[in-house]
């Protein structure tokens, strides 16, 4: 199933709670879901796996070089840095930290480019810092949806709020309020 | 040696209520008082789920972690900031990937023993 | 003086060469006398020996006593007298004890010369010099002659004048080294003396020279003349003023130089100071080589000799053209500043030596609404009248006052070098209480003595006022910013020892089975979740009244948060039936921080849940008004009575039905008060009476956008 729609996720400390819980809510949808998640080599397997096993897509670290498909879930591998090509094949760098961090949301986002066809999604969750912001801020720019974690649920609001600060963040919602918000997009 | 689950933290009394509440789950629990105690925990090799507090005299929580970094001694363990603080400040830049939850205190025992369970089967993941 | 010398020592030297001359004519008379004794001592001892004198068998013979070779006699006459003897037959010595150079006597020798023509010859006794084998005697001969008269022989004395005069010799030896050396000695004296003198001279010359060159150097004009009026000396800088030379000047008087009037006039001053003696000073006109009239002052005074006689008189004169000038300038520059000090800002005045107020400027005027006119000239400390209501001293006054400031009178005065400065509070016109600072200084003339002082005051009241509450608002302020590090300290703190409480007893509680010890368990826990929501709410509201940050306001959609928040408060709502209505437009948007206001709904929210009817409903609504946005979280529940609706903003403020409630900490309104006061909103309640529900309202700054 290949599909033009990208859904690029951004999260750091309390993520794999809180993914967990997002993805609960998801069932398959017509989108390849990309997570930016601040993790090391070490533990970036065993993440996917453990959200592979209670989500209702598969789940695996993104290989260099891959092609997304809808309805999968990719995890930036730690270690690197992620682009897409094309908003659709993955890119693996070495490179400095980027916001103190690595893999760096905001190189993830700011390598989407303004689809032709589909739809491109940003959501931050989670996380300390301001990684992510300006991904985000240009998501809105080429035309996508944004998306934050709301104060309430987030683990820590950082990342969150350095987003909506940017204003340019379309929906504040909880997980449950972002899982339903998906569905509502791409649905 | 391979324990599961240490806390690190400078309040005996906090040391105590974790460590009953790992005996009622049954899961394996090292103690450390300090950010040097931990590290001497790790070097003899544990292994698992660290419960860090952050405010220590001494080496505080983050101090600690850029240490365990610094020494290599991250790999096959997770780490759950325990605080009292709200949201943590600009010390904690750098250190994103290696903080994988951040529990505010006071907090109840199905919320820890919840956030245990799930990170030592995390953590308990084989190699691909 | 040389000459002097020269002609004692000649005289020196002749007088010493008389005198031996005179003692050697002596010696010569006296050797003279001696021979002629000797020579009658010689005639004496031939005597008894008989007086015929004759030649007989080629000797000669006196008596039967035959004198040649008669050695004995003449050794005889040289032991009684010392003097050599000789009897002579004819020419020759035949009994001598005159020596030969090798020691024998000469007999046999020959006599000769002038002693023998006389002798001889002339038949005249010798007395003289002769010469005997190459050396000098005074010898003394007397002629032998037989009974016809014919002279036979002679008989001789004498003395060798080697011999005779070596005393003589030795003495004159003496003299002359004695009158060499004095010579010598007078000569070296009049040479170092000489020389001394030469170089005192030269001294003196030097240091006449040296005067000269100082006085050249210095570049006032000096002069001086004898008591005749005559130019002895002067500087380089008199001769150019006066405009002649050295050679013009020196020895004449100033008759010979200037005009007559003038002359007159200089003389005259001269005549003046030389029978008074003493020192002259006169100012007056001098026109100088250019032709410009130029004021100058004269100072003269006599000198006198060694002797202690009127030498002179010595001037200096001082160009003081620019001193008056300069005079002028500063009573210019005095008018000018009385002036400035007349519009000067601060009041001020001035007072003269007695204490008389000689200035008193427009300021003053006006701070002491008296007019110049009614003070100046005034003393007795007039000045502190307005200020006081009576003459007392003031600052001014301490000016003259000893070094030792008189504390005990006048506290909070100091000294700075000679100025003064002090604040007091004064009853300014008898009535209004004002804090004045003032600054007091000496005025000096040029001398160096004090003519007066000057005074100048400041009104500080304002400022004092401003100070006083400043001072009173930071001890408020740090005050509060101490409760405040306080509180968070003690939220912080309280969190520690929560934590096991709060972890712990569930464990116990699921431990335990008899139902007396669940209940106390129960009751432990509810205690201890009141403990933490207690900790959370005030950290909360320390944190949202701190005054540490100004909170960021940013567009914010209100609609969406008041959702959030009513999405929270579900359980609430649903535990009591309540439906909770959001009625703000999705599109609205204020200037907000989401944070705050989330937690701002989440309180009223929970306040409404709380206190609502069972089954019934909760309105937000937000209406545009008067420029603002006013929000509204409407419940219809038990209401409040009249009193309460300011009072539930208070703190820790519960309406008696919530006051056994343990969910409720009574901090939620004042959060609520604190996070509309950062949005720079009001919040107020308003309700129309018991049951008749509540309306929380609170205002809000639109976004420009919408």
């Amino acid at each position: 199933m290949s599909s033009k729609n990208v859904v690029m996720i951004g999260v750091s400390t309390g993520g794999p709670s809180t993914l967990k819980e997002l993805f609960n809510e998801i069932p398959p949808l017509n989108a390849a879901f990309v997570i930016v998640l601040h993790i090391t080599p070490e533990m970036d397997y065993r993440i996917a796996q453990g959200l592979d096993a209670s989500a209702s897509m598969p789940v695996a670290l993104a290989r260099d070089g891959e092609f997304l498909k809808a309805g999968n879930v990719y995890l930036a591998p730690g270690g690197f840095h992620l682009k897409l090509d094309g908003n659709h094949r993955v890119s693996l760098c070495e490179g400095a930290r980027v916001n103190y961090v690595q893999p760096s949301v905001d190189v993830a986002m700011l390598s989407l480019t303004r689809p032709i066809v589909g739809a491109v999604i940003g959501v931050i969750l989670t996380g300390m810092g301001k990684d992510g912001a300006e991904g985000l801020r240009h998501v809105k720019r080429i035309g996508g949806t944004t998306l934050a974690q709301d104060q309430k649920s987030s683990v820590i609001y950082g990342m969150p709020k350095a987003a909506l600060e940017t204003g340019a963040v379309d929906f504040v919602l909880p997980p449950r309020g972002i899982a339903a918000k998906l569905i509502e997009l791409l649905g | 040696m391979s324990n599961k689950v240490m806390i690190v933290d400078d309040n005996e009394f906090i040391r105590a209520a974790v460590e009953f509440i790992c005996q009622s789950e049954g899961l394996d629990l090292v103690s450390a008082a300090s950010g040097e105690e931990c590290l001497r925990h790790l070097e003899s090799g544990f292994r698992g789920v660290i419960l860090m507090d952050v405010m220590m005299p001494g080496r505080d929580g983050w101090e600690t972690i850029r240490e365990i970094v610094a020494r290599d001694l991250y790999p096959g363990n997770l780490i759950l900031m325990l605080t009292g603080m709200g949201e943590p400040d600009s010390r904690m830049d750098g250190l994103q990937e290696y903080v994988t939850d951040y529990l505010t205190k006071p907090f109840g025992p199905d919320l820890l023993t919840d956030a245990l369970q799930y990170y030592l089967s995390l953590l308990s993941v084989e190699t691909p | 003086m040389i000459i002097t010398t020269v002609v004692v020592a000649l005289l020196m030297a002749l007088a010493s060469e008389l005198v031996l001359r005179q003692v050697r004519q002596e010696e010569f008379q006296e050797a003279r006398v001696t021979q002629q004794h000797a020579l009658n001592l010689f005639w004496e001892l031939l005597k008894p020996k008989g007086n015929d004198f004759r030649i007989r068998s080629g000797k000669l013979w006196v008596g039967a006593y035959q004198l040649t070779g008669a050695n004995e006699l003449p050794d005889k006459v040289r032991d009684i007298t010392g003097c050599n003897a000789t009897i002579f037959q004819g020419d020759t010595r035949v009994a001598t004890n005159v020596l030969l150079p090798n020691g024998r006597r000469a007999l046999g020798t020959k006599l000769t010369g002038p002693a023998y023509d006389s002798t001889f010859r002339s038949g005249v006794p010798f007395r003289g010099e002769t010469l005997i084998l190459g050396s000098s005697y005074f010898t003394a001969y007397d002629p032998i002659r037989d009974s016809s008269g014919k002279i036979i022989g002679a008989l001789f004395v004498g003395n060798k004048q080697s011999d005779y005069l070596a005393g003589y010799h030795r003495t004159s030896v003496s003299i002359r080294a004695i009158s060499g050396t004095l010579t010598g000695i007078l000569i070296l004296g009049t040479f170092l003396l000489l020389s001394e003198r030469k170089r005192s001279e030269d001294e003196v010359q030097r240091q006449l020279q040296f005067l000269q060159v100082i006085i050249d150097a210095i570049p006032t004009p000096i002069f001086y003349k004898n008591d005749l009026g005559k130019f002895l000396g002067f500087n380089r800088s008199y001769e150019s003023m006066r405009g002649l030379s050295r050679e013009q000047m020196l020895g004449k008087t100033v008759h010979d130089l200037w005009h007559k009037d003038q002359a007159d006039h200089y003389r005259q001053k001269d005549q003046e100071l030389l029978e008074k003696s003493g020192v002259q000073s006169y100012e007056t006109s001098v026109r100088y080589p250019d032709g410009t009239h130029r004021d100058t002052i004269i100072n003269k005074a006599v000198f006198r000799n060694q002797d202690g006689a009127i030498g002179g008189v010595v001037g200096v004169i001082f160009d003081i053209t620019e001193r008056k000038a300069a005079e002028e300038e500063a009573r210019d520059a005095f008018r000018r500043i009385a002036d400035i000090l007349e519009f000067l800002p601060d009041p001020t005045f001035v007072v003269d030596r007695e204490g008389r107020v000689i200035a008193w400027n427009r300021a003053i005027e006006i701070m002491t609404e008296v007019p110049k006119e009614e003070i100046l000239g005034k003393g007795d400390y007039a000045y502190a009248v307005p200020f006081y209501g009576d003459s007392r001293s003031f600052l001014i006054d301490l000016l003259d006052e000893d070094l030792e400031l008189p504390t005990s009178s006048y506290p909070g005065v100091t000294r700075n070098g000679r100025t003064l400065c002090a604040e007091k509070k004064v009853l300014l016109h008898g009535r209004e209480e004002r804090y004045l600072w003032s600054v007091a200084a000496p005025l000096y003339d040029r001398q160096g003595n004090q003519v007066g002082g000057i005074q100048t005051l400041r009104d500080m009241t304002e400022l004092r006022r401003a100070e006083q509450e400043r001072g009173a608002l930071e001890a408020q302020l740090h005050n509060s910013s101490m409760m405040e590090s306080l509180m968070v300290q003690l939220g912080h703190d309280l969190k520690t020892p929560l934590t096991p409480l709060f972890a712990m007893l569930p464990l116990i509680r699921r431990k335990v089975a008899d139902q007396g010890l669940e209940r106390m368990l129960d009751i432990c826990q509810s205690c201890v979740s009141q403990i933490q929501g207690l900790t959370d709410k005030a950290l909360d509201l320390v944190r949202l009244s701190s005054k540490a940050e100004a909170t960021k306001l940013a567009p914010v959609q209100l609609s969406s948060i008041a959702q959030q928040s009513v999405n929270s408060c579900e359980a609430l709502f649903s535990k009591r039936g309540i439906s909770c209505f959001n009625e703000i437009a999705p599109a609205l948007t204020v200037q907000g921080a989401e944070g705050q206001l989330l937690l701002l709904f989440d309180n009223l929210l929970s306040n409404a849940a709380r206190f609502a009817a069972q089954n019934g409903v909760v309105r937000i609504a937000a209406v545009p008004k008067d420029g603002a946005i006013q929000v509204s979280v409407q419940d219809d529940g038990i209401g409040l009575e009249a009193g309460h609706k300011k009072l539930i903003f208070a703190e820790f403020f519960k309406a008696d039905a919530a006051r056994h409630d343990p969910g409720t900490q009574g901090l939620g309104l004042a959060i609520s008060k604190s996070i509309a006061l950062n949005h720079q909103g009001s919040i107020w309640a308003e309700s129309p009476g018991k049951n008749l529900g509540t309306t929380i309202f609170f205002t809000l700054l639109a976004t420009e956008a919408t």
